[in-house]
């Protein structure tokens, strides 16, 4: 059955129908071959004996008086039947024949009396029937005659009879094929339509399609069951299809929700960044003026308490600057074009430098870095991530800043990475909220916004940051400005 | 004494013997016991016009100087035709022949062969001779020999003369069949 395994379903059809019809055949021809085999060897048993009695009894005075000659005369009689081979006419004792009779005379052999014959009746031998026939004469036993005949007319006949098989298997396969190719489309019109159909709507992801079922048979049952599948996919898909409508309705409500208090928020922050900012200024401008037009009345104490309120409102102002910055990081609107990272990294090297020229820092940026990214936030990233770089290498000789980018399955992650303090990574989920800090004031200054910053404007391009560090042993800052793939 | 074939020790005495001793390698059986045990058949294949008026014996008459001794006496002992013991007569007149069912005609009576069988006539005797022109000369069977082997001629005119029936089984083996 494995053959059958690669053919279609109408090859299959079709080679079943021949099969059946050729196994039905081919046994009806050998029942048929083997009856006749066996009725012939019957009809010839009962021939030849008949021959043999008739024979026999012409035997019996040529016995009587000795006469060999007209024995063998009496046994040419059997000429008539072609199919004896051979015949005795043997003496009650002894095995010398008192006459034979040959049918091939040519023959160089002389015809033999088989040793194992019948004393009486018939016996058939692989390829020959011996019959042998008592000659009586008033009761008693004067001699037997033996017959040998061949089974050449069988054999003949039994050729024939195959040639006539072979013709009529050879007819009867061609119009089982026939007959094949009628009747298995009943069967598999319908299955190649519900294929057909199955292909349909797998292909065109279309479940209004319906199969037609020709019959109430089982490929009837099948193509109705298939059709309700249809129906129950397709109201599962409408299903699915209103529950995805409303989870984003609800979804969109959501976020807008969100972003009127976000907005509501950021306004908030920045008009209470900005207010702050006047009332600060004044502190900061009188504190000024009293320290420089009322210095000298001042004792040492109280004008190190004006520096110390100076100071105070200095970083209070770097303060509300970042908190601006952050505020105007989410407010403004993102402008995505092709920008040169590379560059963006020199530039805010060279400020860093510029600013801090006591400072030894090597600096290695890779060159040809470019994103599709907002310029101007992405300078932010740079001036934040290489801003720390700088000043977390502040207590290092070699002090060294590398900007590149690291390329693997999911995308393109840029990094800064520095040789400086590092940090815990046991903090690391701690370095991006907003007014963290890891290190004390008194050995880095800042205000714990930066790296939120940071945060929210890789956000903002839809990409992620983290770190990787350990303390004294540097740190590395990588960010995506893309979802990963 | 004539030697015949092989083949006969089993056969022509078969008939004859069986019944009598089992013949164990029997000696090869001489002319005179061939021709006594024909004689003996040749009764089987010919029927006598009146076979319920015959009387209490079957009669196998020898005419003339018996050349079978003792062999047709020992051959026919005991045995039976039509349901009569056969029995063996040695006569010396042609006239005592017609009482016998068959009358064997010795070489002897060659010469008065035609005198015999004149006086047989209106019986309904088997006549049996062993001269050569048996036959020719009115005889019903004649013994002859070729290659050695005991074979007979047939006058069927004369059987049928006699009202006797001979079998076509028995006419056919003849060597010589005058009709």
């Amino acid at each position: 059955m494995r053959i059958l395994r690669g053919l279609t379903i109408r090859q299959k059809l079709i080679s079943i129908g021949m099969l059946s019809s050729l196994t039905a055949l081919v046994a009806a021809s050998v029942a048929f071959l083997a009856f006749d085999a066996y009725t012939f060897r019957q009809r010839l048993a009962r021939r030849i004996l008949t021959e043999a009695q008739i024979t026999g009894l012409n035997s019996i005075t040529p016995l009587l008086f000795n006469d060999a000659e007209a024995a063998t005369a009496t046994l040419g009689g059997l000429r008539a039947e072609p199919a004896v081979v051979a015949a005795f006419v043997l003496p009650p004792e002894g095995s010398e024949p008192f006459a034979t009779y040959a049918r091939d005379r040519g023959s160089a052999v002389a015809p033999m009396v088989p040793p194992d014959a019948p004393k009486e009746g018939h016996l058939y031998r692989s390829d020959e029937l011996l019959v042998s026939e008592p000659i009586r004469f008033e009761g008693k036993v004067i001699g037997s005659l033996l017959v040998r005949a061949d089974l050449g007319e069988l054999r003949d006949r039994q050729r024939r009879y195959a040639g006539m098989v072979a013709v009529i298997l050879a007819g009867s396969l061609l119009l089982a094929v026939v007959i094949s190719r009628f009747v298995q489309k009943t069967i598999s019109r319908p299955i190649l339509h519900l294929a057909e159909t199955a292909r349909a709507v797998s292909a065109h992801k279309d479940y209004s399609v319906r199969a037609v079922a020709e019959g109430k048979d089982e490929i009837g049952q099948l193509v109705n069951t298939f059709n309700e599948m249809l129906d129950q996919i397709a109201q599962q898909n409408a299903a699915l299809e209103e529950g995805r409508r409303e989870l984003e309705g609800r979804v969109e409500a959501r976020t807008l929700d969100l972003a009127a208090a976000n907005k509501e928020l950021e306004a908030f922050s920045y008009s209470v960044s900005h207010d702050l900012r006047a009332p600060l200024r004044a502190i900061d401008g009188f504190s000024k003026a009293l320290l420089s037009d009322y210095g000298p009345q001042l004792d040492e104490r109280a004008r190190h308490y004006l520096d110390r309120v100076r100071a105070g409102t200095q970083r209070m102002s770097g303060l509300i600057d970042d908190l601006l910055g952050l505020a105007r990081v989410s407010r403004r609107e993102l402008v995505r074009q092709e920008v040169d990272v590379s560059e963006i990294a020199r530039r805010v090297a060279a400020e860093l430098a510029r600013h801090h020229p006591e400072r030894a820092v090597r600096v290695e940026i890779r060159d040809g870095l470019s994103a599709d990214a907002d310029s101007h936030l992405l300078t932010i990233v740079f001036e934040n991530l290489m801003g720390n770089a700088w000043k977390f290498t502040g207590k290092r000789d070699d002090a060294t800043i590398e900007v590149g980018h690291e390329v693997d399955g999911r995308g393109r992650a840029f990094y800064v990475r520095d040789n400086g303090a590092g940090f815990d990574m046991a903090y690391a989920d701690k370095l991006f909220g907003a007014f963290q800090r890891l290190h004390a004031d008194e050995d880095f200054e800042g205000t714990g916004i930066g790296l939120a910053t940071v945060q929210r404007i890789v956000s903002r391009h839809g990409g992620h940051i983290w770190a990787e560090g350990a303390v004294d042993k540097g740190a590395t800052f990588y960010f995506t400005l893309e979802q990963s793939s | 004494m004539v030697r015949v074939g092989r083949t006969v020790v089993a056969l022509g005495m078969t008939m004859v013997l069986t019944g009598l001793a089992e013949p164990v390698e029997a000696p090869r059986p001489t002319e005179y016991e061939v021709k006594a045990a024909f004689l003996y058949n040749f009764a089987k294949f010919v029927k006598w016009p009146d076979e319920k008026g015959l009387g209490a014996t079957f009669v196998i008459a020898v005419l003339g100087e018996d050349p079978f001794g003792g062999v047709l006496d020992r051959t026919l002992a005991g045995k039976t035709i039509l349901d009569r013991k056969v029995e063996v007569r040695r006569i010396g007149s042609p006239e005592a022949g017609s009482r016998a069912q068959i009358l064997f005609v010795g070489s002897s009576e060659k010469v008065r062969l035609a005198e015999i069988l004149k006086a047989l006539q209106g019986s309904t005797v088997l006549t049996v001779g062993e001269t050569e022109d048996f036959t020719d000369r009115g005889g019903m069977i004649a013994f002859r020999l070729r290659n050695d082997v005991v074979r007979f001629d047939i006058n069927l005119d004369q059987v049928e003369r006699a009202r006797l029936k001979m079998s076509s089984q028995l006419i056919r083996l003849a060597q010589r069949v005058i009709s």
